[in-house]
């Protein structure tokens, strides 16, 4: 079987799609007879490619002119394929990895599927596994057709290195390309720096029982004190008591933090997803019954402001990172 | 006037559902039929921000006409009648035949929406970016692969600018946000919206007014999709399995949170904290 | 001589040590209130004096030091513990109040198993309780929807009742005794004995005092034998809510006793998405409980009752036993309540009463009616509709609910506009058709005007009661009676 690989050199997320990518890889029993690694890039040509296991046949650099259009991605991915026909591509687990996938199987006749946790080769056919339902069960699917195009599931953080593949045949493709007539006007406004969450060893995640923005506020105080990240549910992030790029689960970030403490959180599937990797999950709600427990390796029913304000006491007393937070509306510490 | 149609489909309210209740019969079908069914979080999103977009309150004199598609049995009339309640003008179910099982068929369901589209003429199609039992995340882009229009994906605002044939869309990408204007058709696919994160209610009135419309109701046939070709699906089920959950977790039994607290730090965390 | 704010704070440090006296300015502030004021409060506006003080109580001698003190310079006093009264009758309506927070003071003292009883302070959570007891096999039978935060105190000082009511009672039916501490210090402790004429029954000048009398310390309450493999839920749709009632009544006077016996409207139904299955129509629903002889035979009976009637259809239980595994409202419900208003500025408020069976349809029909054609902003209400979940052998309740969009108006000034009026209006019409203005939540601050009407001439034994163990007027002025 052939395999391609394809990303964005461009992208920030490069080496962790490309972790991730290898991670599915590496559940495919099948050997494969070739694996290609087809890059595109904007302006600087990569000379640094993401390290996979399996051995790179080639590495082919694509040029693009509109680097924010999918339509030409498309396109350049058409006729490459036409030039060198490839049985499975493997896209990254992003939208545009998503849309790419999708796309381009419809227009080849072939298969697609996302979020694909893991693939194997039976009798001829593709075989993966997604999870469906809200993220609360698996399914397990039959590829119908060739080529099968792949969006792999995200992982938690696990950056891949970068290397020289000197002794792979590196080919460079420049193709035409038309620009796309229907957009007017395009710009891009980069997110501010990012949080540290992808990598953190210690992780609080807060969800509705926060009850407030002033809440999330006094956890966030909490979370620098004891040297954690503070990380967030959907409904949390949607109220705007908490920025988008704070969101946990399965549309959000995957993490796995050495400790997970998620607390008001009630646990739904595609919540859980986001933490299901953690080294140790401990739970806080007020309700005994919050399917958060049935992930959790500890739990505690109580209040969570309470209970994590003691918490930050006990962590902070033993000399670890100092720090105070302020009381809504006080300016002082804690009376 | 412009046109749009939002599509949604309305899910069982999964978080109402306890261990027990995920449980399948020969065919793979989850009974889901004693709870509830919701919107999902992108279609509410994407159902409101069409709303905002259809009448501009710059212009109110400029309505868009809005169309809200689904394809259902006879439980999503309900959700239709809600939807003309807070302003939709139109509410289409597309009904197919009991035996189809599109669930995981984002291929079937979009030639679907595609034929409806072509037949009733709109420019601009909003979608969510993933829901039903599948999470197939696939619809959006098959429908614009259907109907050759450009599309773009996890938008969280779209506005309407002077020249009516243009939208400003802003969408996320890897590592920003990325704001185009687009001239229609298109399709737009919505993600995490927080400046349309609910849809809005609808007064005694407005429910009152929304009884007396009726739903339109289209069956494959109708729409010239009745080949059995065109719902080839490119996957087939094989089984479903349940997501792992942990059994044993262990409950704190501490009297005060202070108590809790000590006993979760002595017990749990102080070999595990980064030092 | 009036004590100043900080004086007040000083004598309370020297009575309870500094630890237990808060005066961070937000704690004051969301003290100052309850479930009642939620507009105002949700945008920081707090139009209620700020309280002098928090005191988290340690014990019943300390409750007993600091009522004295209190008493003495005839300072106000709030009690609060779980905090989830809905009536204003946590609002410190009195500068420099004191708000008397037992919600620290709890243990659970002791589960009882032959005698069946538990004993719990006033600061146990239910919820937890429940929980405790369940383990073992009990259960109290009392489940207000606020179970996963109301404490025990607080659900006795307002003759709290719980969806299982039917069956279990309210909480005068479960509690056994009590220990209370009046405003001039005297501790009190009846004891606990199934049943006594030693006079009139005392528990009830405790039970239902909203703080208005005593402060409550210490309650027991009977415990049952808990059974929920047996549960079996029951419903059928229907046309009108007098058939609902009649049916009701049928099922009551013939002797069953489910533990939940509820009748919705379409417009509250719809709410519950029971349109979804039951559209345009009310619903009927029953939960039968008990050991398995009597659970089955509380489902037939009642099934016999309401099969007599062709206009019921009937509906799939397990539709019904999800919903009610969801009823409860958790924080993170009453989180999302309180952003989508923020948001969306869109309130839902109910206003509860009970009447006898002769005159409870009159009730529904005349409330609605009257709100209809009389309300001025009627454009602005999103539903309005009813449903009766707490019934007797006499009579039943009946919850009006009704959600609105606040417009043109300040937050401050919604909860006239709104709530208020339109209370006034189901007052009214309750006490004409001869009906009680409250089932279940208490007077709390915003149906004084009324206590005189509906007590009528026994008011004279309600106030006497006032008189002797408040005559000072330092218990939680303006609830229950008027300030005159």
């Amino acid at each position: 079987m052939k395999a391609a690989i394809v990303l964005s050199a461009d992208g920030i997320s490069l080496q962790q799609q490309a972790h991730e990518i290898k991670s599915m890889l590496n559940t495919i029993e099948a050997g494969f007879s070739r694996v290609e690694l087809w890059l595109f890039y904007k302006d600087l040509k990569p000379e640094l490619f993401p390290k996979i296991d399996s051995p790179l046949s080639s590495i082919k650099l694509i040029k693009l002119a509109n680097v924010h259009s999918p339509e030409s991605c498309l396109q350049l991915l058409e006729r490459l394929m036409g030039r060198y026909p490839m049985d499975m591509l493997l896209f990254a687990s992003d939208g545009l990895g998503e849309e790419l996938a999708t796309r381009l199987a419809c227009r080849l006749n072939g298969s697609s599927c996302l979020q694909v946790e893991e693939c194997n080769l039976k009798s001829g056919k593709l075989e993966v596994i997604k999870p469906v339902y809200g993220n609360n069960l698996i399914a397990r699917f039959i590829l119908e057709s060739f080529p099968c195009c792949l969006s792999v599931a995200k992982q938690p953080c696990c950056p891949i290195k970068m290397i020289p593949y000197e002794f792979v045949n590196i080919k460079e493709c420049i193709l035409d390309q038309a620009q796309p007539v229907w957009v007017k006007e395009t710009r891009t406004i980069c997110d501010e720096s990012g949080t540290g969450l992808a990598d953190a060893d210690l992780v609080l995640v807060a969800g509705q029982g926060a009850n407030n923005k002033e809440t999330i506020d006094v956890l966030q105080g909490i979370a620098n004190s004891i040297g954690a990240e503070l990380g967030a549910s959907r409904p949390v992030v949607m109220n705007a008591w908490i920025d988008m790029n704070r969101l946990i689960g399965a549309s959000g970030l995957i993490i796995s933090p050495k400790i997970c403490i998620a607390a008001g959180v009630s646990g739904t599937g595609v919540f859980s997803a986001g933490i299901k990797n953690s080294g140790f999950i401990v739970a806080i709600n007020i309700d005994g019954k919050a399917p958060i427990f049935q992930i959790a390796d500890v739990g505690i029913v109580g209040d969570l402001k309470t209970v994590l304000l003691e918490l930050e006491k006990v962590i902070t007393a033993r000399g670890k990172k100092k720090g105070h937070h302020q009381l809504p509306g006080s300016g002082k510490g804690p009376q | 006037m412009m046109k749009i149609a939002v599509c949604f489909k309305i899910i069982a309210d999964y978080d109402r559902m306890s261990p027990k209740d995920w449980a399948w019969d020969e065919h793979h079908i989850v009974d889901t039929r004693f709870v509830r069914r919701i919107f999902n979080c992108f279609e509410e999103s994407a159902l409101e921000m069409a709303l905002k977009l259809s009448r501009p309150v710059e212009n109110p004199s400029d309505k868009a006409e809005l169309t809200a598609l689904t394809i259902d049995d006879e439980k999503g009339d309900l959700f239709l009648k809600h939807l003309i309640a807070v302003g939709y003008d139109h509410g289409v179910r597309i009904c197919c035949s009991r035996e189809l099982d599109l669930r995981f068929n984002p291929m079937g369901i979009s030639r679907l929406i595609s034929a409806y589209i072509r037949q009733m003429g709109q420019t601009l199609v909003i979608l969510g970016m993933q829901g039903g039992e599948g999470d197939n995340g696939q619809t959006g882009f098959l429908v614009a692969e259907q109907l050759g229009w450009p599309c773009v994906r996890e938008v969280t605002e779209a506005i309407r600018t002077e020249s009516p044939e243009f939208l400003k869309v802003t969408s996320r990408i890897d590592g920003a946000s990325l704001v185009q204007i687009i001239k229609l058709p298109m399709v737009l696919i919505i993600g995490h919206s927080q400046e349309s994160p609910y849809l809005r209610i609808p007064n005694l009135k407005q429910k009152l007014d929304a009884k007396k419309k009726q739903v339109t109701l289209l069956s494959e046939h109708e729409l010239k999709v009745n080949n059995k070709i065109w719902f080839n699906t490119d996957k087939t089920l094989i089984d479903l399995q349940r997501q792992k959950t942990n059994q044993s977790c262990i409950f704190l039994e501490g009297k005060t949170a202070r108590d809790q607290a000590q006993q979760l730090y002595n017990q749990y965390l102080k070999k595990r904290l980064p030092t | 001589m009036t004590l100043t704010r900080q004086a007040i704070v000083d004598h309370l440090i020297d009575i309870a040590g500094q630890d237990r006296v808060i005066t961070d300015e937000q704690v004051l502030k969301e003290n100052s209130h309850d479930r009642y004021k939620k507009l105002e409060t949700i945008f920081g506006i707090y139009t209620t004096p700020i309280p002098a003080a928090v005191v988290k109580l340690a014990d019943t001698k300390q409750v007993s030091d600091v009522l004295k003190f209190l008493n003495e310079n005839k300072v106000n006093s709030v009690a609060r513990t779980g905090g989830t009264a809905t009536e204003g009758g946590l609002e410190t309506i009195v500068e420099n109040s004191v708000v008397l927070d037992g919600s620290q003071m709890n243990q659970i003292i002791k589960i009882d198993s032959t005698n069946m009883q538990a004993t719990a302070q006033c600061g146990v959570n239910l919820g937890e309780l429940e929980d405790r007891l369940r383990e073992q096999g009990f259960t109290t039978g009392h489940s207000p929807q606020s179970k996963p935060l109301a404490n025990m105190g607080g659900l006795v000082a307002t003759r709290s009742i719980g969806q299982f009511s039917t069956l279990y009672g309210g909480i005068e039916d479960m509690v056994i005794g009590l220990e209370a501490v009046f405003p001039n210090g005297e501790i009190t402790r009846i004891k606990n004995v199934p049943r006594r004429a030693c006079g009139p029954d005392i528990r009830h000048v405790i039970i239902g005092n909203e703080g208005a009398l005593c402060y409550i310390t210490e309650v027991t309450v009977k415990i049952y034998k808990y059974f929920p493999e047996n549960n079996q839920f029951l419903a059928w749709a229907l046309d009108d809510m007098s058939l609902g009632f009649k049916i009701l009544r049928e099922v009551m006077v013939e002797g069953y006793r489910p533990s939940v016996a509820r009748l919705y409207d379409a417009e509250d139904g719809s709410q519950h998405s029971f349109d979804q299955f039951a559209a345009d129509k009310c619903v009927l629903m029953f939960m039968a409980e008990g050991n398995e002889y009597l659970a089955n035979a509380t489902a037939r009976g009642i099934a016999r009752v309401v099969e007599k009637y062709e206009e019921c259809q009937p509906i799939d239980g397990r539709l019904i036993e999800n919903w009610f595994d969801n009823l409860n409202w958790g924080p993170e419900k009453i989180a999302q309540e309180r952003e989508l208003i923020r948001k969306t500025q869109h309130m839902a408020y109910t206003t509860e009463v009970s009447g006898n069976w002769d005159c409870i349809n009159t009730i529904y029909e005349n409330a609605i009616k009257r709100i209809r054609e009389q309300y001025p902003h009627m454009d602005d209400l999103t539903m309005l509709g009813g449903h009766s979940s707490h019934s007797y052998q006499t009579g039943t309740n009946l919850y009006f609910v009704y959600d609105y969009d606040v417009k043109d108006c300040k937050p401050e000034e919604e909860i006239n506009k709104y709530h208020i009026a339109l209370n006034a209006l189901i007052v009214e019409e309750t006490l004409k058709a001869g009906g009680s203005m409250v089932h279940h939540h208490g007077i709390g601050k915003y149906r004084t005007p009324w206590t005189r009407q509906e007590h009528g001439s026994a008011y004279y034994i309600l106030k006497g009661l006032k008189d002797q163990y408040d005559p000072n007027g330092i218990m939680n002025t303006g609830t229950i009676y008027p300030v005159e």
